[in-house]
């Protein structure tokens, strides 16, 4: 085996929780219809920057990524309905995209139904809902990139907690080997055309979505 | 999970209420019914559990725990010289145990080891008045909404409701001691993860009685769901050989499918420490004794509620 990408190895030892990244799942012999859980429990998680929340309901209790105001006792609602007027949602709730109003905060968005989430779970982090199109919606991801998925991608609203994440203070070298990274070469590069701070413009939206070439001229 | 004991309620459709009976306390202030000397017994008890009675220097909990209860059960039955009914009492160990209901359409059952339990001659006395139980009428069962009560519960297919209150295996019909009385419960293991926390260990003390109850009072009563005249009471007391909880569980209805009417009713007194701390060696700063070796913070009020209930019934 070869090394891809220096600086990773050791760090603490870590266990694994179970997160449910696909926010609509419905239990087994429950209809799909919207469903509402409470919030039991926030917590930390070693194994990313943001926190965990646990949450239960009907039969079955399972941890997905906690939302920054989200506190024990809440009460959070699932839902796959789109409607002609747009939600006003609550902070932690999902809804499909099509759902939502144009500019709310989401993040935990997925790039094809049913997926699951897989951009948008960093700490603080979090997409703006740009436009909606015939059947999709364009979401800015926090890279400014944008990108442009169906409409019944369910995404979380809210911005993703332990907000203030970045403004940690790492302290020794120490607490970096606790968190897995090894350190960088010693060796001195003379700064050549790769360093330095990049202008670039923006890269094209990226589009999950499969159209058909007439509808862009239509 | 959360809130064993709010579970618990609303799967056996229950009332709770905070402290011992009327009855009971009153058996608690009488000094007629203390033993003479008994809190130097009571601490002997505990220094024989958690001191003496091992050649290693502290011994597990999986061996004091069991120690200590079997002390104290030794003191309360010395009390049987005063009372002879005391001495209509059977105690059991290993005991299985099996009850099935319906709970607003979802059926129901506890099964297991109970663990120990005390039989009596004689059945114990309803412990509340009937205004009381029609007052339960308007009491409503708390929900968890979004989360439904039977979270957390294995789910099990089983091929035959048993109703069984584990004695017609091994003991012939027209056993005379019938009646359970006392449920005692302990949590032994070593290791504290394996242990139940104090309230999941009350929630578990109340399925528990609660299976009884309704075992007993299907033979008494028969299957049809109904609300019973007669009250049937059973004690429970769960310990992990420091901490005490107290219960008695008042059936008053079978009829488990709504829920609405008449409730059944639970008196639980939590947390009562027998001792503080039983310091096995004593503790030594800077070479100078800190703590001598003994028991600390001894309330003699757990024993004489202990004692309390074991008398409950007779007196």
């Amino acid at each position: 085996g070869r090394i891809r990408v220096r600086g990773i190895g050791g760090g603490h030892k870590r266990r694994y929780r179970m997160i449910d990244f696909q926010r609509l799942r419905y239990e087994e012999g429950a209809p799909p219809e919207p469903f509402t859980e409470k919030v039991i429990n926030v917590r930390y998680d070693p194994c990313r920057s943001a926190d965990i929340a646990l949450v239960a309901g009907g039969n079955r209790k399972r941890w997905i990524i906690a939302t920054e105001n989200m506190q024990p006792g809440d009460i959070i609602t699932n839902s796959s309905h789109i409607g002609r007027m747009a939600v006003l949602a609550n902070e932690g709730d999902a809804y499909p995209l099509g759902a939502l109003p144009v500019g709310t905060l989401i993040c935990n968005l997925e790039s094809h139904p049913g997926k699951g989430a897989q951009y948008i779970r960093a700490a603080g982090t979090c997409g703006v809902l740009l436009r909606k199109v015939n059947g999709t919606a364009i979401v800015q991801l926090p890279s400014k990139r944008q990108m442009q998925v169906l409409e019944t991608c369910v995404a979380t609203v809210g911005r993703v907690s332990n907000v203030d994440h970045n403004k940690r203070v790492i302290g020794k070298a120490g607490r970096n080997r606790w968190l897995g990274k090894r350190p960088h070469t010693g060796l001195w590069h003379r700064k050549g055309g790769w360093a330095g701070r990049k202008i670039k413009p923006l890269p094209p939206m990226k589009s999950y979505v499969n159209l058909p070439r007439i509808t862009a001229q239509e | 999970c959360f809130q064993g004991v709010r579970q618990a309620q609303w799967l056996t459709k229950t009332k709770l209420v905070e402290g011992l009976p009327p009855s009971v306390l009153s058996i608690v202030d009488n000094p007629a019914h203390q033993l003479e000397g008994h809190e130097e017994r009571v601490k002997h008890a505990i220094s024989h559990a958690r001191f003496w009675d091992t050649t290693e220097v502290a011994p597990m909990r999986e061996h004091y725990c069991p120690v200590l209860f079997e002390d104290l059960i030794h003191l309360c039955r010395s009390m049987s010289a005063k009372y002879p009914s005391l001495a209509k009492r059977m105690l059991a160990r290993n005991y299985k145990i099996a009850a099935t209901w319906e709970r607003e359409s979802i059926l129901l059952q506890v099964r297991g080891l109970n663990g120990i339990l005390i039989n009596s001659l004689a059945p114990i006395p309803p412990v509340a008045s009937k205004e009381e139980i029609l007052a339960t009428e308007e009491h409503v069962l708390e929900t968890f909404y979004p989360i439904s009560p039977t979270i957390d519960l294995q789910e099990v297919n089983v091929y035959k409701e048993l109703n069984d209150t584990g004695k017609s295996r091994r003991f012939k019909d027209g056993y005379p001691y019938s009646h359970p009385h006392t449920l005692f419960f302990l949590e032994s293991a070593n290791v504290r993860t394996n242990r139940f926390r104090p309230e999941q260990l009350r929630a578990k003390m109340l399925m528990f009685a609660f299976g009884n109850v309704l075992a007993k009072a299907k033979v008494l009563y028969g299957n049809d769901p109904k609300v019973l005249e007669q009250p049937v009471v059973v004690q429970s007391i769960g310990t992990d050989g420091q901490l005490f909880q107290f219960m008695v569980f008042q059936l008053n209805t079978t009829d488990l499918v709504s829920s609405d009417g008449v409730k059944n009713l639970v008196w639980i007194d939590s947390d009562q420490n027998l001792y503080e701390k039983a310091q096995c060696v004593p503790e030594v700063k800077k070479r100078v004794v800190t703590k001598p070796a003994g028991i600390y913070g001894f309330q003699p009020d757990t024993f004489k509620k202990f004692l309390a209930l074991y008398l409950h019934g007779t007196v």
